[in-house]
């Protein structure tokens, strides 16, 4: 006979049962974690300068199935108590195979060290894989120097008063985007490292190098990687032979004695085109210099990793006179403040409220209408159609005017400053775009991949904003930019152009000739030269056109000198009060401001001139915008020109 | 002579659209136009309702004119902050067509003496016909109607503030339920109370009580915090606005749903029993 179970046994036996299934569940979805590796690095050698553009690497390993997913970085700003905080998440597609081992890289703006950077990997919504990398330990404020080469740590600045960071760097932490090198002071880069670098990382160089980057980079042995084409594109050098030397009387200057070496010590005989030699020995030159836009090449001819170059005792005076070469940091003549332009892109928006006294007067005329068309009625005279054509048209009207009055969903207006160096091609642009959004949805700009970030504006008010994502994808990149109604937000963006802007400055002391040759397909408006503290308005330059400025220097004292007490009327001057449309209305607003910024932080010199010049661009050639989102766009051209001696 | 007898002497159009102008012209003089107004429990075309839209359509214009946006429209870009010219118009409106149709509803526009206050008299086609038939229909009309003259003040406030279409139908809706409420509200009153001081004083008193206890314990129902609702998702997104407007409609179709059955069981004490 079977007994039953006593209560007793069968509570133990659901106790361990429950036990087990709890176990097998936690050792199950541990496993599902396991699956995914995460590794990440920062910057160079794990450092990173805040408030800087940054690469950011992150490397996936899969031991599981086959992952379809996004990867997301989230990089917090603000301050809880201040409630400013905001986030940007940077995000790409993964496409995970089963066992495999992938490396994303990443562009990050890091405002500030304090907030961990979260990483996700997402599928399907679901979060796979969550980590945070805490950036106490990495940042630093001081711009970087990064040295690459076959030898570790080479420590060439060592002046105490130095204000960037040297660092010893390996070939793979260079970025494949160009602003990764935003924190980078300049590329120290040995020759033999050139192969280890992929066609992305020597493109992202070139093109840094074209937006003001400062590379110097040296020769040695292994000078036939030069011979390579991708080498070609970012720098053209003709080796034309190999000498030994044991003394070079160049370098006498950073340490009294000449460089004198018992043993050998290999110099490159190069000729690189377009390059001006800075140091020679007996004809070679040891140091050449080649501008490449709005940036610069040094070349050494020798190995600067060299045991004899870096045991002789004037290497540290040696790389602080190579910084002087280094091009300025800061594009802009002018420095205007950014809180100004911005100020000025939101007062000048096109979009206007309708007019009250219009408002006012179809009120009345309605009011009327109404009053007649119910007398008619109460008279019995229900079939008046003049009166009833009257009364319905101010109803349908004003439903039709509604339509025309009503503003697109998001606008757009975007102010670009150029900078031009004399007869440099190249053309450094700092961009603002201000969103301006009456309804609450997502704005989506898509660019070839820029330096766009969300800046923190002191005008919005204290609201917990919602992320603005930067999503790469095949050399693309999209920004989702959610907004609210009635609401502003500010990005910025910065890129080189190449413009064929020619100009020539020649005197002879008595007469100024400043000849301007417009080949760009834009017209160059309300032009203004500022020469000697003062200003003249030169009108515009037409595209396709040349402009030839003539006068006496005598005969300068006619134009009204730039003070801090006539500036306000010379801005009124300049721009009538009553501007209409964007492009005046920006100019009216900001030229306060231009001519302030002029007089205070731009030194004018004799032997140059400044050119100010307004640009209209067309809509579109900056990036594609979604469709049936207004675009407001106007540029300044700041431009120095410098002379050629006459003859 | 009834309205059947003025349905039967309309003149007709001649053509094929003879049929459709006849069904369209008996049906205004049914609900709209009514051959017989001193028995209309609000007479469209009343000098009182005339000059009621009158002052309507007037304030309406001051309040729109007085609350357009005095700044540039830049101003309430850079403060994120959205104009109340639509939110302060829209209440306005709301307020105006809850009472207008309220009153309608309490047969204070009937035409007839008002000193007859013999509640147990028939004196208008609402109570003596199927309520769902006549009444309803014509309620629902009337208040599309009399909403259209200030169509305009709602457009010239919503381009101000940049409304969307979609918001402002949904203000329209708002201010169309709540007002259709007040007027099957006053016609309760009305068939329970007639034309006496207690029902006026008591469809005011329901109406305010049940604005000051929905605006305190649950907003959602409460028309004037809807609208609301609409101006404050500008500033600080309301992520359960269209929550709470399905809240509002729900309960306001289940409302007039059932009023319009409690008015249904007292018009069908007065119907001739067949």
């Amino acid at each position: 006979m079977l007994h039953p179970i006593q209560p007793p046994l069968m509570g133990h036996l659901k106790k361990h049962c429950l036990i087990f299934i709890i176990t097998i569940t936690t050792a199950l979805s541990s496993a599902a974690e396991a699956v995914i590796l995460m590794e990440s690095s920062i910057g160079f050698s794990d450092t990173f300068q805040v408030r800087k553009w940054t690469p950011f690497s992150v490397t996936l390993e899969n031991r599981g199935k086959l992952i379809y997913g996004t990867l997301q970085i989230v990089v917090r700003s603000g301050n809880e108590y201040k409630k400013n905080l905001a986030e940007s998440v940077y995000q790409q597609k993964v496409e995970l195979p089963a066992n495999s081992r992938k490396k994303y890289q990443f562009t990050l703006f890091i405002p500030s060290s304090v907030h961990p950077l979260k990483i996700n990997l997402l599928e399907n919504g679901k979060n796979l894989r969550e980590e945070t990398f805490s950036l106490k330990h990495h940042f630093t404020e001081k711009s970087m120097v990064l040295i690459l080469g076959e030898k570790g740590n080479s420590y060439l600045f060592k002046q105490p008063a130095d204000f960037s960071k040297p660092l010893s760097v390996r070939s793979q932490e260079l970025p494949e985007s160009w602003f990764g090198y935003d924190g980078v002071d300049s590329v120290v880069l040995q020759d033999s490292v050139l192969k280890n670098l992929n066609k992305p990382q020597l493109e992202a160089l070139a093109q840094w190098i074209q937006n003001g980057g400062f590379l110097i980079l040296s020769g040695g042995i292994n000078y036939s990687i030069f011979a390579d084409e991708k080498i070609k594109n970012l720098v053209s050098i003709e080796v034309l032979g190999l000498k030994r030397v044991s003394r070079l009387d160049a370098l006498q200057e950073f340490s009294g004695h000449a460089f004198e070496s018992k043993s050998p010590f290999l110099i490159l005989e190069t000729r690189i085109p377009g390059s001006q030699p800075l140091l020679t020995e007996n004809e070679i030159p040891l140091v050449a210099e080649k501008t490449s836009g709005a940036g610069r090449i040094l070349f050494l001819s020798f190995d600067f990793q060299s045991s004899l170059f870096q045991g002789w005792s004037g290497n540290a005076y040696f790389w602080d006179w190579l910084k002087k070469f280094q091009p300025p940091q800061e594009p802009s003549f002018i420095k205007l403040k950014e809180r100004d332009i911005l100020h000025a892109l939101v007062t000048s928006i096109s979009a206007e409220f309708p007019a009250s006294s219009l408002i006012f007067l179809f009120f009345i005329l309605y009011g009327l209408a109404a009053r007649f068309f119910f007398m008619k009625i109460q008279n019995g005279q229900r079939q008046n159609i003049l009166i009833s054509g009257v009364f319905g048209s101010c109803i349908l009207g004003s439903i039709i005017y509604f339509n025309f009055a009503h503003l697109n969903e998001v606008q757009h207006s975007r102010f670009t400053l150029l900078s031009k160096h004399g007869q440099s091609r190249s053309v450094h642009a700092q961009q603002w775009v201000a969103v301006y959004s009456f309804s609450e949805t997502t704005d989506y700009i898509e660019t070839e991949i820029q330096p766009f970030r969300l800046l923190e504006s002191g005008y919005s008010k204290d609201l917990k904003s919602e992320p603005f994502v930067l999503e790469e994808e095949n050399q693309q990149q999209r920004l989702h930019l959610p907004t609210r109604r009635w609401s502003h937000q500010f990005l910025k963006t910065k890129s080189s152009h190449q413009q064929t802007l020619d100009a020539l400055v020649s005197g002879d002391g008595e007469n100024l000739k400043i000849v301007i040759e417009n080949q760009t397909s834009f017209d160059i408006k309300n032009g203004l030269i500022y020469y000697l503290k003062r200003l003249i308005r030169i009108g515009t330059i037409p595209s396709k056109k040349r402009k030839i400025i003539e006068f006496k220097t005598n005969q300068i004292n006619q134009y009204e000198i730039l003070k801090a007490d006539t500036i306000g009327t010379m801005a009124s001057a300049l721009m009538p009060q009553n501007a209409h449309g964007f492009f005046n209305k920006f100019q009216r607003n900001l030229m306060e401001r231009i001519l302030d910024s002029l007089w205070t932080n731009y030194s004018p010199k004799k032997d140059s001139v400044l050119l100010i010049g307004w640009i209209k661009p067309d809509s579109g050639k900056t990036g594609k915008e979604m469709s049936g989102v207004h675009l407001d766009q106007i540029a300044m051209l700041e431009w120095e020109i410098r002379p050629i001696p006459s003859p | 002579m009834t309205l059947k007898d003025r349905q039967e002497n309309t003149t007709y159009h001649s053509g094929k659209h003879r049929l459709s102008y006849r069904k369209l012209n008996s049906f205004l003089e049914c609900f709209l136009i009514e051959a017989e107004p001193q028995k209309s429990l609000a007479y469209l075309f009343a000098p009182s309702m005339n000059a009621s839209l009158m002052g309507g359509i007037w304030i309406l214009s001051a309040v729109t004119l007085i609350f357009l946006p005095q700044k540039e429209l830049h101003t309430y870009l850079f403060k994120n902050e959205a104009p109340v010219n639509f939110l302060i118009v829209s209440q306005f409106l709301l307020f105006g067509s809850a009472y207008l149709n309220m009153i309608c509803g309490h047969g204070e526009f009937i035409l007839e003496d008002k000193r007859s206050f013999n509640k147990n008299s028939i004196s208008t086609w609402e109570e003596s016909k199927n309520f769902f038939k006549y009444g309803l229909i014509k309620f629902l009309l009337h208040g599309f109607i009399l909403l259209i003259p200030f169509l305009p003040f709602i457009m010239i406030s919503a381009a101000s503030t940049q409304m969307p279409w979609n918001e402002i139908v949904r203000g329209m809706t708002i201010i169309y339920s709540f007002s259709l409420l007040c007027r099957l509200l006053g016609f309760t009153t009305y068939l329970v109370w007639g034309q006496g001081l207690i029902g006026y004083y008591f469809v005011r008193l329901i109406v305010l009580i049940f604005l000051g206890s929905s605006f305190y314990f649950f907003d959602s129902i409460n028309p004037f915090s809807q609208i609301y609702g609409l101006y404050q998702s500008s500033n600080e997104p309301v992520t359960t606005s269209k929550d709470s407007y399905t809240v509002y409609l729900s309960f306001m179709v289940i409302m007039s749903l059932l009023l319009s059955l409690f008015i249904q069981l007292l018009v069908q004490r007065n119907l001739p029993q067949e």
